[in-house]
């Protein structure tokens, strides 16, 4: 069956694939398997060759390619049920199915040994977490990759209409969110020069689109195809040719519209250059330059003694400070240059930072000698996280991080790491709302109940005792024999340590809190750090109660809401029970009693 | 809705199979584990370190610590795994120490896995792996007969269908 399936007459677009029972990959595919293995085994074959071993190297092979067809032979897919069904695995095995409506994505790559040979690899994406692709179809006759894309494209397009016009986005669509989100993406992209490809193909209508504008920027060799297929033109342009397109009946319309009559831009917050240096001077950077520094200034007056064995130790000549008061100018001169680079390296990236709204993106420009544009669909926006440092908060400043949906690891890294580097705390609702409309004002945060009090004093304080029992026992062994006095000297140390723990502690749980609207959800956590993480429960893919033996003493548990994207999954910690199981209902949006 | 959704509504615990399962899993890795502290006992042994007591004594704690380890976990686990198809999201509830309860609605499901591992196919059984678009997602249900998992994954499948798609 596999022989007559490899050699389909070429061009034939009719490749039967419905109902046509599991299909297997192209014959030469595990010789493509095998170089994946190998290559993931290369320091192993490295020590091979060095010893010369060159008959075990030529076994691993034969195994690694006896291997591979037995993979090859267990791995078939089968277009059924509504669904791109994938069996494979020989010890473990597997079956995947992607529903026709979720996938997201199907491209067709042709490496230039893939030309070669006359075949292709068909992956199809979609919404999914990771960043692999979710079907991997490495490797098909070109012909079939071609019909299948289609009947693909075709599937989804029927199961798309069944569905009527959820795709369009507003509530619940997210990143799971349909292709028509994610291709306006790109498709209304000013500044990406491919976005727009609007193909016709004999089957349908393909809108070049968030998946042409993304391989674009991750090979810088795209060509968006239809289904004719005419893939021979990638060549000059580089050594991938990876025609992307994705199903999105109205993104093309949508694209064209917004390039025609591109919408008035309406500035929502513009940096001033102080705001930008400010937000250099207290960011982590100059933290870090802090916390080093800092305290070094200090160090002279808590021993008396040091600048004689500084003087000791380093040539006079070459360290200039040599007295405590020279000492300190110098410290204090390298604080002043740290936090002057830090100013400087700030400038540089958010100079003239502006966010903008543009129809539906926010675009973010920024940038001194680089001037940088960072476009981010508003339907693709999931959490937003307002961020307050200790300093900070003491100068009513904030900073917001914005979380998007965007694919790790792909075109859209700058868009799915969008942030305000800083401003005042009494714009943060303002700019809130403008990005969650309906978000604020942030209400009254609730405080958890007084056992997390107890919990998060009891943590902190166990955590200090462990990192100063990991400090000072080698100090006690190693140093005890000689000088009798250090083991009571570590226990004085202790009691101000544990005091400190206490009131980290007491901090950690005066950060924590949340408040539950019916769009959003707020939660609020960090000592150093207070962030307020902002979710929209129409973006929360599922959630999850969890609760430590240690929780569950107290009556509390964390709740976690999974959104997708990367980044930090937003949590409520430390609630009561009942609450933290009643915010999982209104997260699944559920009906909750009162 | 065509499959016969009746006995799946209501919570259910995994297949007492499951625990077989976990058994070979736990009592393979205790074994690697005393394997190892056996090699290392016996070549410091061999080195001419002072090891104190005889021979073979670290792996024969391993080993004992590990049987009743891969006795033990694998039941509790068992008696704290149910999960429900309930009518608008798949709930599980799990862990022994780390008490989990997630719900992933299935408008929310992109797509799902069914995984066998060499154990769970001698004994008849298949794993059920929900995604949805976020990596965080918890939603592995591990203990299922292998000829129901098909079913259940049309039902969930379904139901991911008939909502408000995406």
């Amino acid at each position: 069956m596999p022989s007559e399936d490899t050699a389909p007459p070429p061009g034939a677009a009719g490749v039967a694939l419905e109902g046509g029972g599991p299909r297997r990959l192209h014959l030469l595919s595990p010789v493509f398997f095998a170089a994946g293995h190998a290559r993931r085994l290369w320091p192993l074959a490295l020590l091979l060759a060095a010893r010369r071993l060159w008959w075990l190297l030529a076994l691993g092979a034969l195994v690694l390619l006896a291997w591979s067809a037995l993979e090859w032979l267990r791995r078939t897919y089968t277009l059924e049920g509504g669904a791109l069904r994938l069996e494979e695995g020989v010890l473990s095995r597997q079956l995947r199915a992607v529903p026709f409506d979720r996938i997201q994505q199907v491209d067709l790559v042709r490496k230039p040994l893939h030309r070669l040979l006359g075949v292709a690899t068909l992956r199809v994406e979609t919404a999914g977490g990771g960043s692999a692709a979710e079907v991997d179809l490495d490797v098909v006759t070109l012909a079939e990759a071609q019909a299948l894309r289609s009947s693909l494209l075709r599937a989804k397009a029927r199961a798309a209409a069944g569905s009527s016009t959820a795709g369009s986005g507003a509530v619940g669509s997210g990143a799971a969110g349909s292709g028509a989100v994610g291709a306006v993406d790109s498709g209304a992209h000013p500044g990406s020069g491919s976005a727009t490809l609007p193909v016709g193909g004999p089957h349908a209508p393909v809108g070049g689109s968030g998946a042409a504008a993304g391989a674009a920027g991750a090979t810088g060799a795209a060509e968006a195809t239809g289904a004719s297929g005419a893939t021979g033109a990638s060549g000059a342009t580089g050594a991938v040719g990876a025609p992307g397109v994705a199903w999105a009946p109205d993104a093309a319309d949508a694209a064209e519209a917004a390039l025609a009559a591109s919408p008035p831009e309406r500035v929502l917050l513009r940096l001033r250059l102080a705001e930008v240096v400010l937000a250099g001077i207290t960011g982590s950077r100059a933290a870090a330059a802090l916390l080093v520094l800092g305290p070094l200034s200090q160090v002279t007056d808590w021993f008396p003694g040091l600048d004689d064995w500084l003087l000791a130790r380093f040539d006079p000549e070459s360290v200039t400070p040599t007295t405590p008061a020279a000492f300190l100018v110098a410290a204090a001169l390298a604080v002043v240059v740290w936090l002057g680079l830090a100013a400087l390296s700030s400038v540089v990236t958010d100079y003239g930072f502006t966010l903008a709204r543009v129809g539906d993106d926010l675009v973010v420009r920024r940038g001194l000698l680089e001037r940088r544009e960072a476009v981010l669909p508003l339907a693709r926006l999931q959490v937003v996280r307002v961020e307050e440092s200790l300093l900070r908060r003491a100068l009513a400043l904030a900073s917001i991080r914005l979380q998007s949906a965007g694919r790790t690891g792909r075109g859209d890294e700058t868009a799915s790491r969008l942030a305000i580097p800083v401003l005042q705390r009494a714009e943060v609702n303002r700019v809130l709302g403008e990005l969650l409309p309906g978000a604020s004002p942030i209400p009254p945060l609730r405080a958890p109940p007084p056992a997390a009090r107890r919990r998060a004093v009891i943590r902190s304080l166990l955590r200090t005792t462990l990192a100063a029992a990991v400090v000072a026992l080698p100090i006690w062994l190693l140093a005890a024999g000689d000088r009798p006095g250090l083991a009571p000297g570590l226990a004085l140390l202790l009691a101000p340590l544990l005091a400190l723990a206490v009131v980290a502690g007491l901090a950690a749980y005066r950060g924590l809190g949340h408040a539950a609207g019916p769009e959003f959800l707020y939660a609020r956590s960090g000592v150093a750090i207070r962030v307020i993480t902002v979710v929209p429960v129409a973006k929360a893919q599922s959630g999850s109660v969890r609760s430590s033996l240690f929780q569950r003493r107290a009556g509390l548990a964390t709740l976690h809401v999974d959104i997708a994207g990367g980044g930090p999954t937003p949590r409520v910690r430390d609630e009561a029970e009942g609450r933290a199981e009643t915010l999982l209902q209104v997260v699944l949006d559920r009906p909750v009693r009162a | 809705m065509t499959e016969a959704t009746q006995p799946w509504v209501e919570e259910r615990a995994l297949d007492r199979r499951v625990v077989v399962v976990w058994t070979v899993q736990e009592a393979f890795g205790y074994a690697v584990l005393a394997v190892a502290a056996l090699a290392v006992d016996l070549g410091a042994r061999m080195a001419g370190a002072d090891v104190p007591g005889p021979p073979g004594l670290a792996a024969g704690l391993v080993a004992v610590a590990g049987g009743v380890a891969a006795w033990w976990l694998p039941r509790a686990r068992h008696r704290w795994w149910r999960y429900q198809v309930a009518s608008d999201a798949l709930e599980l509830r799990h862990g022994i120490l780390k008490r989990v309860h997630s719900a992933i609605p299935y408008f929310r499901v992109q797509h799902i896995d069914v995984a066998q591992g060499p154990v769970e196919r001698a004994v008849g059984l298949a794993r059920l792996i929900v995604h949805t678009a976020s990596a965080g997602t918890d939603a592995t249900i591990p203990g299922i007969a292998a000829g129901d998992a098909e079913g259940l994954r049309r039902l969930i499948l379904t139901r991911a269908g008939s909502g408000d798609a995406v």
